[in-house]
């Protein structure tokens, strides 16, 4: 079955309209990555662009001599695994019950729920009540306040309700009980969606910036989210024009460093969406119920 | 059934109560951050603000527990305990821990709005009476230098701050390539009509005599651009017959000078989208623009402006000039702040006394000395010129040169020559000699008796204005706006036009109440207020 005319024309136009798309995503990224490893002299005179010019590690090699950036990166993983397991779990708590039409006041629980949506108590109210809970300076203030996040709850609690009841029906007939229901059917019905807000969650959780910032007051405990904007920061508030603070020796600072930590920052991520690029299949419901 | 839907609730409460509780027993205070010193018990505790910029090597510890805040706690009076504020978000950080009323006792920041909002707040304390009861270095160092009080003096007439004193010098300074101007024959603008011509030469004659046109004469972004503005004396506050008014004459004629540049093509087109100016330093550093502002205050600005252009280009000579003049008069280019406000005390704080005691040792000398060289004959040594020099570089920078955030009572101008960056500066080697030339030439072009500093005072040193005025400041900025799409429209927008928007914006904005603001401000202050005669106090002879 040999294409036609129009179908050829069609999928040329698709496939370089995604191109150019995927390269658009891509460009900024290779950029950054050149200039990490490039020569100062490379960068500074501004003859980089996609490709590294006079390759050299020497960036990466200050990083990791001159600034903390290893364990930022290994308390950027715990945070990221505990808070990935921990949100999930309770997401899926939160959601699998509210789809029961069985339980009682669903519907309250809905609007309290949904009302944190819309109010939430503000910047310093909110530290106050972390602080009198004493978790300031622990991963847990990072963890417990957006421990689920309302929006991925309902994405899960609508795609549970959209399992057919026959299969809940069969299940208890085969004296199935709520746990295992919840655990050995929906729960592997569910992946594509649990994937996908495993991910959402981790990215959030990786990125974690500023709560980070207001609750944990001990440097080694930053994230790298936090290292990599200090550096940025630091080298701007250098650079601005009013000259408050004087550059006096700072020993990190340029371009080249920045790029490579923003380097450091990103490459888990990149790794991340391959792996869980086989949950995202479609269809795995086709069949479990006879029409 | 019932029993089937109260058993995963039951589950999901016991896992629940258990995060939470676990989170109360993580969170016992932990002894590994805290600073352990072998302070005699007697110290008092304080607590103290650090800026972290992420860069302590990871073997030296952290910013707040390393061998520099030891050293403090074991020579200094006070136990401190060092918060860190990450530099980028300091002032958010600071006003959440001044809200929560967890900031601590003394605060260091170069924010001056920061600042003037906790005094308006009231979250810091006036210390007049606390310097004249307990302070020994620090008043040594107002009764020396008078025009610090007058830096800190708030607007109820009480001191709130502190801050350190260095040498009044040239912090940029405007580079012309000496060697263009000699293959052109021609000679160092002295006007801002010379400098137009100058930098038409620049752009039409092939300076650089490759054979194709791809020179700039001069720079419209980043501090180049500023600076043009500095030769027209545009900068917002002027005084006219005594008064402080807002300058639109100066900033026509700025603006009109920069669109003559523009439209006689001397400049780079896209100089809008470069941010920071960092564009325009590149072409600097490949020898593609003839005049340039750089900077002469740090060691890094010799690779920044000298060297890297000296290693692209090896026959480029630069040489640091006077601002040419313009119908406003002849002006000074940007200096730094030598009287400089960087830390307060938390009024909530229990003990004055420490807090005083603790920034009287960091004004101190042997702090001083100690933070900047670290200790002699084991991270520095004397050099030939008399002044502690690193023995090892790399070794220094790991150590040592991180502990800059230490510095803010440091006072330059006691510590003497040798913190200068002339002094780090090698004459043996030729490029170090070249740029240690440029300093010269530089502070001798803008510290002469024939030029006048453009604004009324440093800008840390301006009003800071009520919350209600900072609004209408807001809404104005964009005027500059109106100003740029001038420089770039060619004849279908003028500058003209864009003055006529700019005073409808400012009319319409409530721009009057901003120069009743000021002008009152200099009407009652001119007197009592630290301005620009006050910074030439400080002017290295």
């Amino acid at each position: 079955m040999k294409p036609s005319m129009g179908e050829r024309v069609y999928l040329v136009g698709v496939y370089s309209v995604l191109t150019i798309v995927g390269l658009l995503c891509l460009l900024p990224l290779m950029h950054i990555a050149s200039i990490s490893t490039s020569s100062l002299q490379a960068v500074s005179a501004g003859r980089v662009t996609l490709f590294p010019v006079e390759m050299t590690f020497a960036a990466y090699t200050q990083l990791f001599e001159n600034s903390p950036v290893v364990s930022a990166f290994n308390n950027s993983v715990a945070i990221t695994l505990v808070g990935v397991v921990l949100s999930m779990g309770f997401t899926i708590l939160a959601a699998y019950p509210l789809t029961r039409a069985y339980f009682l006041g669903r519907r309250l629980f809905m609007m309290g729920i949904v009302f944190t949506m819309l109010f939430n108590g503000g910047l310093i109210p909110t530290y106050l009540t972390i602080r009198n809970l004493e978790l300031i300076n622990t991963y847990w203030a990072l963890w417990l306040p957006g421990l689920v996040s309302v929006f991925n709850m309902l994405v899960l609690r609508t795609f549970i309700e959209n399992i057919p009841g026959e299969i809940d029906e069969a299940s208890r007939m085969d004296g199935c009980g709520e746990w295992r229901y919840l655990l050995q059917v929906v729960l592997p019905l569910s992946m594509p969606v649990i994937a996908t807000l495993a991910l959402f969650y981790g990215v959030g959780y990786w990125n974690s910036f500023f709560s980070v910032l207001m609750y944990i007051n001990e440097p080694d405990k930053y994230n790298i989210a936090v290292l990599v904007q200090q550096l940025i920061q630091s080298q701007m508030m250098l650079a601005q024009m009013n000259g408050l603070e004087s550059s006096e020796q700072l020993n990190l600072s340029p371009d080249m460093v920045n790029s490579a930590a923003i380097i450091i920052m990103v490459l888990p991520l990149l790794f991340v969406y391959p792996l869980l690029q086989k949950y995202f299949v479609r269809g795995v419901m086709i069949g479990a119920v006879k029409g | 059934m019932k029993m089937k839907i109260v058993k995963p609730a039951l589950v999901a409460g016991a896992i629940a109560c258990t995060a939470i509780a676990a989170a109360c027993s993580n969170s016992a205070p932990e002894e590994v951050g805290g600073v352990e010193t072998s302070a005699p018990k007697e110290k008092p505790s304080l607590s103290i603000s650090i800026y972290d910029r992420g860069n302590v090597p990871q073997e030296m510890g952290t910013i707040d527990n390393n061998r520099w805040t030891k050293w403090l706690n074991e020579n200094g009076p006070v136990n401190g305990k060092y918060v860190p504020i990450p530099r980028g978000e300091a002032v958010q950080k600071l006003n959440l821990l001044f809200a929560s009323g967890d900031a601590p006792d003394v605060v260091f920041e170069f924010d001056t709005r920061f600042r003037d909002q906790m005094y308006q707040q009231k979250m810091i304390m006036p210390v007049d009476e606390l310097i004249e009861k307990s302070s020994t270095e620090y008043k040594q160092l107002l009764q020396k230098y008078p025009e610090i009080k007058k830096a800190a003096t708030k607007p109820d007439g009480n001191m709130y701050e502190f801050g350190r004193v260095s040498p009044l010098v040239g912090f940029q300074a405007l580079f012309i390539r000496q060697d263009w101007l000699d293959k052109l024959g021609l000679q160092a603008p002295q006007t801002t009509e010379e400098l137009f011509e100058v930098a038409k030469a620049f752009t039409e004659q092939d300076p650089d005599g490759n054979g194709v046109k791809d020179t700039f004469g001069i720079a419209l972004s980043g501090e180049t651009g500023g600076t043009i503005n500095t030769m027209f004396r545009n900068v917002t506050w002027v005084v006219e017959d005594g008064k402080l008014v807002r300058g639109w004459k100066q900033e026509n004629a700025a603006n009109a000078f920069k669109k003559r540049l523009y439209d006689a093509g001397l400049v780079d087109k896209d100089f809008l989208a470069d941010k920071n100016g960092q564009k325009a330093q590149q072409d600097w550093n490949n020898g593609k623009i003839g005049i340039f502002v750089g900077r002469t205050i740090d060691l890094v600005n010799f690779n920044q402006y000298y060297e890297q252009l000296k290693n692209n280009v090896p026959t480029a000579e630069v040489k640091a000039i006077k601002l040419p003049e313009s119908e406003f008069g002849r002006f000074v280019i940007g200096v730094n702040n030598p009287v400089q406000m960087t830390t307060i005390i938390n009024a909530k704080t229990k003990d004055p006394e420490a807090a005083m005691a603790y920034i009287d040792f960091m004004a101190s000398r042997t702090a001083g000395e100690m933070l900047r060289f670290g200790q002699e004959g084991v991270d520095s040594v004397k050099g030939s010129n008399g002044c502690l020099q690193p023995i090892d570089a790399e070794k220094f920078n790991k150590e040592v040169s991180w502990n800059i955030d230490f510095q803010l009572l440091l006072s330059r101008v006691e510590l003497g020559a040798c913190t200068d960056i002339q002094s780090q500066l090698d004459p043996s080697k030729p490029l170090e000699q070249d740029f240690l030339r440029l300093i010269k030439e530089n502070n001798e072009a803008n510290l002469s008796a024939d030029v006048e500093y453009a604004p009324i005072t440093y800008g840390e040193h301006m009003p800071t204005l009520p919350e209600e005025l900072n609004m209408i400041n807001s809404n104005v900025s964009k005027i500059a706006d109106l100003y740029n799409k001038a420089i770039v429209s060619g004849p279908s927008y003028t500058i003209e036009q864009a003055f006529n928007e700019a005073q409808d914006l400012w009319n319409k904005s409530g721009g009057d109440k901003l120069e009743a603001f000021y002008s009152d401000w200099y009407g009652n202050n001119s007197e009592k207020a630290f301005l620009a005669k006050d910074m030439w106090k400080f002017v290295k002879n």
